[in-house]
């Protein structure tokens, strides 16, 4: 059989790669759309710190989300930025969840 | 007898340490499926104070001298449900780096006109309490446009307005309603690379009360208050610039006015100009 018979026709090959680059993003947003709903469903946690352990998936929803915001503008000046929450969020060794309101009401009284 | 040389702990934190040089903060809105994901960052360089002689500075070079402030929020297009923010901070002192406990609040998005609202609202404490009580609401609720029930009960009346002006600078107005139920709007020009917040109230004496306030950032040169208010007026005619103002208008009718009168009236002599503190 000749060679150019084994090769699918180039309309084959960029129809799969388009399918295989769609099926990425439906996985990717599928993951995002986790972490978001994750972050989301600690709404009725009470008030606590938790340790570098438990906090683990929390700052990994974090940063996907982060990633995700990353990957939507390529501003310099702002991937520093988020380069940086994303260095201090892992960093971290303890995480406050839906603790007291003193920050904003600080913010509130700047304003 | 001599007074101390070291001072309280909570007396030389940053709010009484030192003077605000530079500010810069930006905000970046990106749009996921399902809702707005805002990273907003603020850093403030500012500069130490002899706290015992304020008007000596310790060292001109200010490098490390720095807080930074960030925020991450989520808010759901749904306008229901619940949203999220993460906070972290960093301060640069001169001996070294330290990082706050970064803090997450996930907090329950209610239809603006629930009894919680209301109740804020009106000042109705003991009902608050009640209803907080019952477990029917939460003091982390915030209504659908992401203010918590502190914002509310400020009675802010609707999200600030951000109109950005090409090379001039951008205005944000706030409204919001006093407690003696008189309409305020708070102007802030972040022009320069410096922020100026003017206020004016309605019912301040002669209707024209735009009093300029709280000059937060780089303004230990008195006269830069008034270098931005020419440049804003320099710029006037730019492009843009016009149907801008004319938005401003329909939302105060009486912006132009108010502004002459602030140039002619209410402008702070150089010697009058607050320093502004961390």
């Amino acid at each position: 059989m000749p060679v150019s018979d084994k090769i699918p026709p180039t309309d084959n090959i960029l129809s799969l790669t388009s399918k295989l680059e769609s099926h990425e993003k439906v996985l990717e947003d599928r993951k995002l759309w986790g972490c978001i709903s994750r972050l989301r469903s600690l709404a009725n946690e009470e008030s606590r710190t938790v340790n570098a352990e438990d906090m683990e998936g929390i700052i990994d929803d974090l940063q996907y989300v982060l990633a995700a915001a990353k990957d939507q503008r390529n501003d310099l000046v702002n991937v520093k930025n988020l380069k940086r929450i994303g260095g201090l969020l892992s960093s971290a060794q303890m995480l406050s969840i839906n603790g007291s309101g003193e920050s904003e009401s600080r913010d509130i009284m700047s304003f | 007898m001599r007074a101390p040389l070291t001072r309280p702990v909570a007396e030389t934190n940053s709010r009484t340490g030192g003077h605000i040089i530079q500010q810069d903060r930006v905000r970046k809105a990106y749009h996921l499926e399902d809702g707005t994901l805002t990273v907003s960052t603020k850093r403030r360089r500012f500069r130490r104070h002899n706290l015992d002689h304020p008007e000596i500075t310790l060292g001109e070079n200010t490098a490390g001298l720095e807080d930074f402030t960030a925020k991450v929020t989520y808010f759901p297009d749904s306008r229901t449900g619940s949203m999220f923010e993460a906070t972290i901070k960093q301060r640069m002192v001169w001996n070294g780096t330290f990082s706050s406990v970064p803090r997450l609040q996930v907090n329950l998005v209610l239809p603006g006109d629930s009894l919680v609202f209301q109740l804020v609202q009106a000042g109705r404490l003991a009902d608050l309490k009640a209803l907080l009580r019952e477990g029917k609401a939460s003091l982390r609720d915030h209504d659908e446009l992401g203010n918590s029930l502190l914002v509310v009960s400020t009675n802010l009346i609707f999200q600030p307005i951000i109109f950005t002006f090409d090379g001039v600078g951008a205005i944000l107005i706030y409204h919001f309603r006093s407690p003696q139920s008189t309409l305020s709007h708070k102007f802030v020009d972040f022009s320069c690379r410096t922020m100026l917040t003017l206020t004016c109230t309605r019912s301040h004496p002669a209707t024209t009360g735009m009093v300029p306030s709280v000059p937060t950032s780089s303004t230990s040169d008195p006269t830069c208050l008034r270098q931005i208010w020419n440049r804003w007026q320099a710029n006037k005619n730019a492009a843009g610039f016009s149907s801008k103002l004319a938005q401003i208008q329909r939302i105060i009718p009486n912006f132009t006015h108010m502004t002459k009168m602030a140039k002619m009236a209410t402008l702070p002599s150089s010697t009058s100009l607050p320093r502004a503190t961390l």
